[in-house]
């Protein structure tokens, strides 16, 4: 009678699980700070975009994107994306005091320039912005961090032009809570209505365009794991420690 | 017979001038050699008289030495218990010392300081000041004794003072366990020793070990031998054990208590997916420090559409054989997070392992959505369906979930208005014998969002959604900005045991002495590693009340020593305030199954520790006047002879400084 009880039970189970499971979708939104504002990513880019990422590394973007601005509610979305080709208008005290809580509580926010130039003047706003929302300044990243082995091995060129070696990035809580990329990793997904690549990749060309792919995947999961990569080489450690501690007689 | 010498050395010095003055004007006149020798001869009896030496001639004689008797006067030497008769121990030896006709001049009580004639008051000494009373005795005291249980510290002694120990009468049983050694404080996952010897009658005695009331272990040891048994604790908290001996129809039990603890929480947290959840319980369980971590998530599944070299990737292969399978037992909580477990062909097999490691005292937390609940439901292990705190029935979505607490442990410590969350939740049936957390409103009805189980000696909480991070980054608000940490810590504490422990508690035992050794505990239920608590304490019952002095031991552990008591049932109360305000009171009720005795065996032990001297006396073996007894050989001044005062010696001085112009006026020269 117990069994059949339990058979019954598993029957019921699989019987009433009517809904395949559905995709972990990540709470991803571009920012586009004020409307009307030279920010914002194109539609098409964003679906190739999504498509790329759940291909390659099972990051799921929400099908429509999400544009938001400063004036609405940052915390929902853990990761923002900016890439400006000029630079917006300054924000308010109460936008810095809001971006300041977004980042405290977690936030983390990728910022690409796209405007094709050396210093322009989004780049020295980003500069700006990060200085005060941070109180430090952006700093380029070592070659050893996290986000050039997250999942890719970034060790080439990237992006439309190849401006810096490395992104830059700003410290926050024991983290890099912003990073900035001069090298423009946005534009190299533009295409014209025939489906052609709008910008060359300059010098790299195609080799540069997929490393660019690459290192906008190592920001998105670097978003998403932290430090998991540095530390995955202390695991042996960790775990030979703990073998042998259980191993030996306490002494008393 | 013994020389002094009184000389006054600025008289001394004078006339070692003016006998070398005289010297060297005699060596240098030309006169006849026997006059230069009689006035050498002055010269030199001068020289013994400038030293003013005496001659004392001694005779051996034997007489009782002038002893002082000191009676430690601790509260616990001047507590009757019953256990010495109606009299203390202090009175004892008081009595002892009267009888033996000694004067109350002599008898002296070392208290808070030195008492004289008659005991201390109501004053109370825990512990009697030794060194502070024989620095207060009056000088002229030949010889010291001591009359103490051992249980005052006893320093400072320069071999002047003899023991006398006072301790209860004690009768040895002819089947026992002595010698009781175990850890006051055990580290799960860590094996450790416990050491014994046993005695009786037969020549071999079968000992066994039991952990809460469960036979662990058995062997026989031959009759007066040391035995040990190798204890693996299972799980943290007290552990009552008993080691029993067996001889024939005789058997004798020792219980002892060891609490465990974990040194670090051990966590392998295994996430399916890249997810804003884990980004942030990472974050989370990195900060403590406290706490071993390894981590893996699966970052891409055999299906994902890439095509590139391994080498122009960064992926750690997954070791799901060692995890899985062999290294899992030595960590505490496994967290599986939207863990697909169809993704690595985790079978039946691999799973049946994960519900053993429950059934034996792990425990396992399940933060999942679709895919997770997708892959239970197909689950083909029966085992780790059973374990399961609720059954996945299928997945919405919705922008606003209201949640509410359930009355459990794990809910207590939380606000009442759980902040809601937006997203995936799976709907879900309770399983049987599972109990909710906190609960969440869709379609009209309610549904587990947290529930937990206990399966075997381990727990497992499932969470069923992936949205919990909103409340670390977005649905919490300024007014519960901590929610998530705290739902976190509480959750953790439920499955690491450390909600079911109290920051301080005690265990009654005998190693040797009986003692209460206090555990206190850190914030992250880790053993105190340092001296920040005070504790105060005291025994009561059978009409007495006696402080506890805590002392802090090592890593966690206070100790204080409990005072001669007979056996039955008393209450221990013990305050532990912490430097950062928070104190905890608890009290509990102990059965002494005999009576706690200072047996004069043991004070030897204790002046050994304290004194180096292990040498003492028992007043038990004592006859009355042992001491007036005991003569000691003295010398007595009988005769002195002093130079400066003798007849005959200056005499000789006279007639050497006068030989020479005796002798002139003689030969006529003068």
């Amino acid at each position: 009678m117990e069994i059949f009880l339990r058979r019954a039970k598993i029957a019921f189970f699989f019987l009433f699980f009517a809904q395949a499971a559905s995709a972990l979708e990540l709470n991803m939104a571009v920012l586009d700070p004020y409307q009307g504002s030279p920010c914002g990513f194109d539609e098409k880019v964003y679906s190739e975009i999504a498509l790329w990422l759940d291909g390659a590394a099972n990051i799921r973007l929400p099908v429509k994107m999400k544009k938001i601005s400063l004036k609405d509610e940052l915390s929902l979305y853990p990761i923002l994306l900016l890439s400006c080709s000029r630079p917006p208008a300054d924000p308010d005290f109460e936008e810095i005091v809001k971006l300041r809580k977004y980042f405290s509580s977690g936030g983390n926010l990728l910022i690409n320039d796209s405007s094709g130039e050396m210093d322009s003047a989004f780049s020295l706003w980003a500069e700006k912005l990060n200085g005060t929302v941070f109180n430090s300044e952006m700093k380029p990243l070592r070659s050893d961090e996290p986000l050039f082995k997250s999942f890719f091995i970034i060790n080439r060129p990237f992006g439309r032009y190849f401006f810096s070696a490395v992104p830059k990035g700003t410290e926050f809580e024991g983290r890099k809570a912003s990073l900035f990329f001069k090298n423009d990793i946005y534009s190299v997904w533009r295409k014209d209505g025939n489906g052609k690549y709008l910008y060359k990749c300059v010098p790299g060309g195609e080799a540069q365009r997929e490393m660019s792919r690459r290192v906008l995947l190592n920001a998105v999961m670097y978003f998403l794991t932290g430090d998991y990569k540095s530390d995955a080489v202390h695991q042996p450690l960790i775990m030979d420690r703990i073998r042998k501690i259980d191993s030996q007689l306490m002494e008393y | 017979m013994e020389i002094r010498f009184g000389y006054n050395p600025y008289v001394l010095a004078g006339c070692l001038f003016f006998l070398a003055v005289s010297a060297f004007f005699l060596v240098r006149k030309k006169s006849l050699p026997r006059l230069k020798a009689l006035r050498f001869s002055f010269l030199i009896l001068l020289g013994v008289l400038a030293l003013n030496p005496a001659l004392d001639f001694k005779k051996r004689e034997y007489r009782e030495p002038e002893t002082a008797y000191v009676i430690d006067s601790s509260v616990y030497m001047r507590s009757k218990t019953g256990l010495t008769g109606p009299l203390s121990k202090a009175a004892l030896a008081e009595k002892w010392l009267l009888e033996s006709g000694t004067s109350r001049k002599s008898i002296f009580y070392a208290a808070d300081r030195l008492y004289s004639g008659f005991p201390p008051g109501t004053g109370e000494a825990y512990y009697s000041d030794f060194e502070g009373a024989l620095g207060a005795l009056p000088s002229g005291y030949e010889r010291i004794v001591y009359f103490t249980d051992g249980y005052s510290p006893v320093t400072g002694t320069d071999g002047k003072v003899e023991f006398v120990l006072v301790g209860e009468p004690s009768e040895k049983e002819p089947l026992r366990i002595e010698a009781l050694k175990y850890p006051d404080l055990a580290f799960l996952h860590m094996p450790f020793n416990v050491h014994f010897e046993v005695f009786g009658n037969a020549g071999g005695i079968r000992t066994e070990l039991r952990d809460n009331g469960i036979k662990t272990g058995s062997r026989e040891f031959p009759n007066g031998s040391a035995g040990s048994f190798t204890v693996s604790p299972k799980g943290i908290g007290k552990h009552d054990y008993g080691l029993c001996a067996f001889s024939g129809a005789a058997e004798k039990c020792l219980n002892f208590s060891v609490n465990v603890f974990r040194d670090k929480l051990r966590i392998v947290y295994l996430s399916g997916v890249p997810n804003h959840g884990y980004y942030f319980l990472r974050e989370y369980l990195k900060s403590n420090p406290s706490l071993d971590m390894l981590s893996f998530i699966i970052l891409r599944e055999p299906g994902d559409s890439l095509s590139v070299r391994e080498d122009e990737l960064s992926l750690i292969p997954f070791p799901r054989e060692e995890i899985f399978l062999k290294d899992l037992f030595h960590f505490d909580v496994f967290v599986l997070e939207e863990f697909d477990f169809r993704q690595l062909a985790i079978n039946s097999f691999y799973l049946d392992n994960v519900a053993k490691f429950v059934k034996e005292g792990g425990s396992l937390l399940l933060i999942g959505g679709g895919a997770m609940a997708e892959s239970l439901a197909k689950s083909p292990s029966e085992n780790f369906r059973e374990l399961l705190p609720a059954l996945p029935l299928e997945i919405k979505k919705t922008d606003y979930a209201r949640l509410f607490p359930s009355p459990h442990p794990v809910a207590s410590g939380l606000t009442e208005n759980i902040p809601p969350l937006r997203g995936e939740f799976v709907l879900s049936r309770p399983a049987a014998d599972s109990r909710e957390i906190i609960g969440f409103e869709y379609g009209g009805s309610r549904y587990p969002l947290v529930s937990e189980k206990k399966y075997g000696k381990g727990r497992v909480v499932m969470i069923n959604s992936m949205s919990l991070w909103q409340w670390k980054t977005f649905s919490a608000g300024e007014k519960n900005r901590y929610f998530y940490y705290d739902f976190y810590k509480n959750i953790f504490s439920w499955l690491d045991f450390t909600l079911d422990l109290k920051r301080a508690d005690f265990t009654v035992s005998k190693t040797g002495r009986f003692y209460v050794n206090a555990y206190v505990l850190d914030e992250n239920y880790g053993p105190l590693t340092h001296d920040g608590a005070v504790l105060k304490g005291h025994i009561a019952g059978k009409g007495i009340k006696l402080p506890l002095a805590f002392n802090f031991r090592k890593r966690g552990v206070y100790r204080a020593y409990l005072p001669p008591l007979e056996k039955g049932v008393y209450s221990v109360s013990v305050e532990t305030s912490f430097r950062d305000g928070y104190s905890e009171k608890y009290s509990g009720k102990i059965n002494l199954d005999e009576n706690i005795l200072y047996r004069e065996g043991f004070s030897a032990e204790g002046l050994e520790k304290y004194s180096g001297r292990p040498e003492a006396l028992k007043l038990s073996e004592l006859k009355p006047g042992y001491f007036s007894a005991q003569k000691k050989e003295y010398y007595r001044v009988n005769k002195t002879f002093t130079p400066g005062a003798s007849f005959y010696f200056l005499l000789f001085l006279v007639l050497f400084f006068s030989a020479e112009l005796a002798f002139r006026r003689f030969k006529g020269e003068l």
